[in-house]
């Protein structure tokens, strides 16, 4: 009976917190059947308050992951801890992570996980997303992705008319939002660097489109192409060294790469269709890329030494927007079979194609997450552009709108040291 | 030739008003799409129309010169960016107008409906504006 509840289980909740505001709320409207149940309980508290609850932001970071139920009665797993306050605004944390069910005797729980750290104030959040990290990954065996970030671009409006465009970056839970670029011209596909460090963006300030670069720590940026015409959808090779991305200057779109520290160019793709949205394989010999050359958006891959192209969709009129798994074995991508977008992934080696999210919506911009397990999107949700993320098996569905505005065409980070 | 400079199809700034339209919420678009305006949009675009003259000495003629000249939305076929035979007689009349106006500027924005990828509806919009600025250059010499 609690299976086939937590089945239909939707929690809706926002996480307020005093100390770290949440651009985006985050409400998972569909967890999996059999959630593993979970007790965390409240962590003890030694010296000073601390200023974020530990076992709080746990309990939300697991359960958002729609794998788990946080549970205070039965469970398979018990995490307890303690936080102690030494001094200098720095505090020693310590937790536990004990399996409960195997033993006959409830009193014996054999224990996965002990760990210590010590920390300042303003670290705790990051700790506890480490924290949630261990645990997921010790019981599911995946990495976690509790300590990544996502970009997006907030789109706001005034009553007077105007518009305004931010390019921001908050953690995988919304909270700590960063604004890295505030413009009244549109902003576009921010695409993260292998290290986390930077990300790449088209911005039309100025009046003309425009790739740019900027440091996510400082905020300095670099304008990296300003040809004439269309400059846009760059993507980060795999060693970090390259960008390709998409000029127009030839007549119409085609795909380029950058040799970043030469910003040497060599062309791809040399017609006149509409070529764009490069995407790299994770072994960089590859590039995947969307193309009307059959007549509507289809998924093509280009061998960049050998220059030949082979088309990769045949599900429905229209697929763009493709990108690897990490481990090169899927495709995400926007599908259109009838009428609606949707976001698909592709299985390379069976050929089996399957649509992931199942609204009355459209969406749009699909970002896999670094352990390959879920993918972010945009979408519509009562008259706004929201956030959403789907499990790539499509059993988890989580809503994280934002709170004033509309939010759009994000990108999921790397894993992040 | 005057017109080749003053048709900069600034099809960037097309780009500008599509994503604008991109955003709208909530907006699903038509199984048409809108085509190469001549009026600002918003998002800090500078625009500016066809000039306002109440001369048209240059009018070659034919029925309704005035009609032509003010029809400046022209719609495509989805996912397409041919213009359609109805629309070129507009867009003459259009070219003409700035071939003997040598101060005219305009501006072609090129759209498509918000719904898909956007990156994949930027150049589509600006194959759009590109149709129509190379017809506005073909006319050029012609009546």
């Amino acid at each position: 009976m609690r299976k086939i509840f937590f089945t239909l289980i939707s929690c809706v909740f926002a996480i307020f917190s005093h100390e770290a505001f949440a651009m985006l709320s985050m409400e998972l409207t569909r967890g999996v059947s059999g959630a593993i149940p979970i007790t965390i309980q409240p962590f003890t508290i030694q010296g000073q308050i601390p200023p974020q609850n530990i076992a709080d932001i746990v309990s939300n970071d697991l359960k958002n992951s729609g794998r788990f139920k946080i549970s205070s009665g039965r469970a398979d797993d018990i995490v307890d801890g303690a936080v102690q306050e030494v001094g200098g605004n720095r505090y020693q944390v310590s937790f536990q992570l004990k399996e409960a069910f195997k033993a006959k005797n409830a009193s014996q729980q054999s224990v996965l996980l002990n760990r210590k750290y010590i920390v300042s104030g303003n670290e705790l959040r990051s700790l506890a997303h480490h924290i949630s990290d261990a645990i997921y990954q010790q019981i599911t065996g995946v990495r976690g992705v509790f300590s990544t970030r996502l970009a997006y671009i907030v789109v706001q409006r005034t009553s007077e008319g105007s518009t305004k465009y931010v390019l921001e970056v908050a953690d995988q839970d919304g909270y700590a939002p960063q604004p890295l670029l505030t413009s009244t011209d549109p902003i576009m596909s921010p695409a993260w660097s292998r290290d986390g460090k930077r990300i790449a963006y088209a911005s039309f300030e100025n009046q003309h489109e425009a790739i740019y670069i900027e440091e996510v720590a400082t905020g300095a940026r670099h304008l990296i192409s300003e040809f004439r015409g269309i400059n846009g959808a760059p993507a980060w090779s795999p060693d970090g060294k390259k960008l390709a991305l998409v000029l127009s200057k030839s007549g119409s779109p085609n795909i380029y790469v950058m040799n970043l520290a030469s910003r040497q160019l060599t062309q791809l793709t040399h017609d006149y269709y509409i070529n764009t949205e490069p995407s790299w394989s994770p072994n960089g010999r590859s590039l995947i890329f969307t193309s009307n050359r059959s007549g509507n958006p289809q998924i093509y891959q280009l061998n960049i030494a050998s220059g030949a192209i082979t088309r990769v969709t045949y599900d429905g009129q229209y697929n763009a927007r493709a990108s690897y798994s990490p481990d090169g074995n899927h495709i995400t991508m926007l599908n259109r079979e009838s009428g609606l977008y949707n976001v698909g992934i592709l299985d390379l080696d069976t050929g089996v194609f399957r649509v992931l999210t199942n609204s009355n919506a459209d969406n749009e911009s699909p970002s896999i997450a670094p352990n390959g397990s879920m993918v972010l999107f945009g979408t519509l949700y009562g008259g706004h552009s929201v956030l959403g993320m789907v499990a790539t098996d499509g059993s988890v569905q989580i809503r994280l709108p934002a709170r004033n505005g509309d939010v759009q065409d994000p990108a999921w980070s790397p894993f992040l040291a | 030739m005057q017109l080749k400079n003053t048709v900069k199809s600034l099809v960037v700034m097309g780009s500008i008003a599509l994503l604008s339209a991109c955003s709208a919420p909530g907006h699903k678009g038509q199984g048409d799409e809108a085509g190469a305006d001549s009026y600002g949009a918003n998002g800090g675009a500078q625009t500016s129309g066809v000039a306002a003259g109440s001369s048209f000495g240059d009018e070659t003629g034919g029925a309704g010169p005035q009609q032509s000249l003010a029809k400046r939305t022209y719609y495509f076929d989805y996912d397409k960016s041919e213009i359609h035979e109805q629309d070129k007689r507009a867009i003459s009349a259009n070219a003409n107008y700035l071939m003997a106006h040598s101060k005219a500027k305009i501006i072609l924005e090129g759209h498509t409906d918000p719904r898909g990828s956007r990156e994949y509806n930027v150049a589509l919009g600006e194959r759009r504006a590109n149709a129509v600025a190379d017809f506005m250059k073909e006319k050029r010499g012609e009546s």
